[in-house]
C-alpha cells in the first residue's frame, strides 16, 4: 500500500512537472547584412542555339540580380555540376561545399511549333529541396523577357515581394550644349537594353512618369514654346494634350488606378493642385492658398496625396487625403524638400532634399519619421521607384570642362539600403527617369 | 450506512494527503531540488537576453566562481539590467550631432526624425539600444556617417558591466546554460543568418525556429514555429527561410554548445528578429 501511494504521488508530480520542462530559448536579433551566396551555372540546350540564347540568358539573370544588391554571385569556376544535370539531380553537399546557399538551373529545349521551352529550377541548398520550378515557352528572340521573368521569380521566392526586374524606364535623353540641349524622350528596359526614343527632340520635355496601370506616360512638353501637360500611348505613338487650361501646367502624376492625373497649375505667380478625370475630363482643384503647391503624388491606395509647398515659409513637405483636405506637414530637418514620390508599397516617400549647396535622395516615412538620406551630389535630382519598392532610379548631374561649366547628367539607381548605387547605361546623358509597372 | 462509508472515504482520503505531505520526507528529497532549479532556469533565461558579454573572458568568470554566488543576487541583477532604460535616451541624445538636430525638430513635430525613433518603439528591451547605434549602417544614412563611432565605444562597456554581476549569480547553478555560453550560440547564429533587409518592416519581422539537436550538436531537424503563416505570407516565408537558412548552415554546424548539457539544449527555439539592425 505504501509503495502504492510512493508510485501514485510520483507520477501526478513528474506528470506536473514534465511540461514545465524548459527547452532553451535564444533570441537572435543582428545578422548579416550580406548579400546572399548563389550558383547559377550556365542554362544549357539540346542544340548550339539553345546553347548560345541559355548563355545569354544566364547573363541577364546574373547581372539582374548582382545589381539588386541582394545575391551574391559565386563564381563558375567552382562549379562541380553543369545546368543539365544539376536540373534533375542536384549535388547539394557538393554546393554547399563551395557556400552557396542557393542555385539556379535551366535548361532549353526547342518545340514542335519552333518556340523554345525555358524550364528554370531555384534550389535551396542547405535545406537540399525545389523552391521553385517553372517553365516558360517563348520565340527565341524574346529571350531577354524570359531572363527577367525568372530573375522576378527568383527574386520573388527568395525576398517575398515582388521583383522589378521585367520593368521598363523612361527618361529625358539629352545631348548638345547647355544653351541649346536637345531632350527627348526615351524608353528603355532597366537594365538599359532596348533602347529606343520616342520624340524626334524638336519639342523640349519634361518630368515623365509612367501610368500605374498602361504603357501610357504623362510628360510636360512646350509645345509651341506653351508648356502643357501632354499623355503619350506608347503602344499607338499617340500623343494628347491633357485639360485646357487658361495657365501652364506641369509636375504632373497618375493616380494609382490610372483614371487620374494629378498636377499643377500656374496662375498669377501662384500654383495649386488639381487633378484631372481622365475619362471624364472633370477637374478639381485640391490647394487653394497664396502659395507655392507642386509636385503631387498618389498613396497606392488613392486615399492621400503628398506634395511641396512652401506655405510655412520653406519649401517643404505635406501630405494631404485625395480630396484636398487635411494637409499636414511631414518634414521638419533643415534645407528645402522637393520632388516627393510614395512608394508603391506606400512604406515611404522619396525625396530630393537641398541644404547648404548639395542635393540629397532621401526617404521618410508617410507620418514624418525615419527620415534617411541615402545618395548626394553637386546635382541629384528625379527619385522614381521600381515597381516593388525596393529601388530607386533618379539622375545626377556632375560638372565637366575645364572650367567646370559644363554639365553631364547620368541615371543612376540605388537600393533602399542605400550602398548599391549603379549607372544605368544610355547612350547619350540621361535625366528624370520614371519606372514603369512590370510589363504585362 | 451510506453516510459513515463517506465519512471513511473521507477521512482515508485526508489521510493520504497528509500522510503524503508530512510522514514522507524521502519524496520530499526528491521533488524539492528540480523545482527550484525550474524558476532558476526561468530567470537567467530572461537575464541572458539582456545582456551582451565577450565569450572569452565570460567563460573563465564561469568556472572560477561556481560557489561564492548564492542564488538572491540572480533576482537582483536583472532588476538592475532593466534600470538603463533612462541612460538609453541620453545616449541615444549625444550620439550623432544630426541627432540633437533632428531631436530639435521632433519637438516641433513628432514627425521628422530619421532612423533613431526605431529603438524607442520597442523600449521593452532596454539594452537593444546601444547595438541598434552601432549597426544603424544595414540602412545608409548619411546624415549619420558625418558623426561615427560614439556608439561603438559605449557599447562594451555596458556590456561588461551589466555581466559581471549575473554571471557570478548564474555560475553555481548545475544543469543549465550560463549567459557566456547561451551567448556563443547566438553569436554563432547571427554569423549565419543573412537578415533580408531592405523589406518592408524588416524590423518587426519575427521568426521563430524550433530545432531538435542531436548529441554532436549537429541540427537534426529544425521548424519554421507559425506554420500556418509561413504558408500564407510570402514575405514572412522568405524570412523564415532565411532563418532556417542559418540555423542548417555548415559554417554553423555543430553548434557552439557545451556538450555536458545536452539535456538543456537538445530541443532549442531560436527567434530571430533583426530589430538591432534598424
Amino acid at each position: 500500500m505504501r509503495n502504492f501511494y510512493k508510485i501514485l504521488v510520483m507520477v501526478l508530480v513528474l506528470g506536473i512537472s514534465a511540461p514545465a520542462k524548459a527547452e532553451l530559448k535564444i533570441d537572435v536579433t543582428r545578422g548579416k547584412a550580406d548579400p546572399m551566396p548563389i550558383a547559377i551555372p550556365v542554362f544549357k540546350g539540346g542544340s548550339a542555339e539553345d546553347n548560345d540564347m541559355g548563355a545569354k540568358m544566364t547573363e541577364v539573370i546574373r547581372n539582374n540580380l548582382t545589381g539588386s544588391g541582394l545575391f551574391r554571385m559565386l563564381n563558375e569556376r567552382s562549379f562541380i555540376q553543369d545546368s543539365l544535370s544539376a536540373q534533375t539531380a542536384p549535388r547539394f553537399g557538393e554546393w554547399r561545399a563551395i557556400n552557396a546557399q542557393a542555385l539556379v538551373t535551366g535548361v532549353l529545349s526547342k518545340t514542335g511549333d519552333g518556340r523554345t521551352r525555358v524550364e528554370f529550377r531555384l534550389w535551396d541548398v542547405f535545406a537540399e529541396q525545389q523552391m521553385v520550378g517553372t517553365a516558360y515557352m517563348t520565340t527565341p528572340q524574346n529571350w531577354r523577357r524570359i531572363a527577367h521573368i525568372i530573375s522576378d521569380a527568383i527574386y520573388k521566392r527568395i525576398t517575398g515581394e515582388d521583383g522589378y526586374f521585367d520593368s521598363r524606364l523612361v527618361y529625358i535623353s539629352e545631348t548638345g550644349p547647355a544653351n541649346a540641349r536637345v531632350k527627348r524622350l526615351a524608353i528603355m528596359d532597366q537594365d538599359g537594353a532596348n533602347h529606343r526614343y520616342l520624340t524626334d527632340g524638336r519639342t523640349l520635355v519634361l518630368t515623365p512618369r509612367f501610368s500605374p496601370t498602361e504603357q501610357k506616360i504623362t510628360y510636360m512638353a512646350y509645345y509651341n514654346n506653351k508648356p502643357r501637360v501632354y499623355v503619350y500611348n506608347i503602344d499607338t505613338g499617340r500623343q494628347d494634350v491633357l485639360g485646357d487650361f487658361p495657365g501652364m501646367t506641369f509636375a504632373p502624376r497618375f493616380s494609382p488606378d490610372g483614371r487620374k492625373v494629378a498636377m499643377s497649375l500656374s496662375k498669377n505667380g501662384n500654383s495649386d493642385i488639381y487633378t484631372l478625370d481622365l475619362s471624364s475630363r472633370k477637374v478639381t482643384q485640391l490647394t487653394r492658398d497664396n502659395s507655392i503647391n507642386t509636385a503631387p503624388s498618389f498613396a497606392p491606395d488613392g486615399s492621400q496625396i503628398v506634395f511641396e509647398s512652401d506655405r510655412g515659409g520653406t519649401q517643404q513637405l505635406y501630405v494631404m487625403s485625395a480630396n484636398g483636405s487635411g494637409a499636414k506637414r511631414i518634414t521638419f530637418g533643415d534645407g528645402r524638400y522637393a520632388n516627393p514620390v510614395w512608394s508603391p508599397r506606400g512604406d515611404l516617400i522619396a525625396f530630393t532634399k537641398m541644404l547648404k549647396g548639395q542635393f540629397y535622395i532621401g526617404v521618410i516615412r508617410p507620418d514624418g519619421s525615419g527620415e534617411r538620406l541615402i545618395t548626394q551630389s553637386f546635382h541629384v535630382e528625379g527619385p522614381t521607384w521600381s515597381p516593388n519598392g525596393r529601388v530607386l532610379a533618379y539622375f545626377k548631374e556632375t560638372p565637366t570642362g575645364a572650367r567646370r561649366s559644363g554639365r553631364s547628367a547620368k541615371v543612376y539607381t540605388i537600393d533602399l539600403t542605400g550602398y548599391n548605387e549603379r549607372a544605368v547605361p544610355t547612350p547619350l546623358d540621361g535625366s528624370d527617369p520614371a519606372w514603369s509597372p512590370l510589363n504585362k | 450506512m451510506r453516510v459513515s462509508s463517506l465519512s471513511i472515504s473521507g477521512i482515508f482520503h485526508v489521510a493520504v494527503v497528509a500522510v503524503t505531505m508530512l510522514s514522507m520526507p524521502w519524496l520530499k528529497k526528491d521533488f524539492e531540488i528540480p523545482k527550484p532549479i525550474m524558476v532558476e532556469f526561468v530567470e537567467i533565461g530572461k537575464v541572458t537576453q539582456t545582456t551582451k558579454v565577450s565569450t572569452a573572458p565570460a567563460k573563465k568568470v564561469d568556472e572560477k566562481k561556481p560557489k561564492d554566488a548564492p542564488p538572491p543576487p540572480a533576482p537582483a541583477s536583472p532588476s538592475k539590467a532593466p534600470t538603463p532604460p533612462p541612460p538609453k535616451k541620453d545616449t541615444a541624445k549625444d550620439v550623432p550631432k544630426k541627432d540633437t538636430k533632428k531631436d530639435t525638430a521632433a519637438k516641433t513635430d513628432p514627425a521628422a526624425k530619421p532612423d533613431k525613433n526605431q529603438p524607442e518603439k520597442k523600449p521593452e528591451k532596454e539594452k537593444a539600444a546601444a547595438p541598434e547605434r552601432d549597426f544603424g549602417s544595414v540602412l545608409k544614412n548619411l546624415a549619420d556617417l558625418k558623426t561615427p563611432p560614439a556608439a561603438a565605444q559605449k557599447q562594451p562597456d555596458m556590456g561588461l558591466e551589466e555581466a559581471a554581476p549575473e554571471e557570478g549569480a548564474n555560475a553555481p547553478l548545475g544543469q543549465k546554460m550560463t549567459m557566456s555560453e547561451e551567448d556563443a550560440l547566438r553569436r554563432q547564429l547571427e554569423g549565419c543568418w543573412n537578415v533580408p533587409f531592405g523589406a518592408k518592416d524588416a524590423q518587426d519581422l519575427n521568426v521563430e525556429i524550433f530545432m531538435v539537436i542531436n548529441p554532436d550538436r549537429t541540427l537534426r531537424e529544425a521548424r519554421v514555429v507559425n506554420r500556418a503563416r509561413y504558408n500564407s505570407d510570402t514575405f514572412f516565408r522568405a524570412a523564415a527561410d532565411s532563418a532556417m537558412r542559418a540555423v542548417r548552415s555548415p559554417s554553423c554546424s555543430p553548434f557552439a554548445l557545451p556538450p555536458d548539457k545536452y539535456d538543456v539544449w537538445k530541443s532549442t527555439t531560436v527567434n530571430f528578429n533583426p530589430r538591432e539592425m534598424f
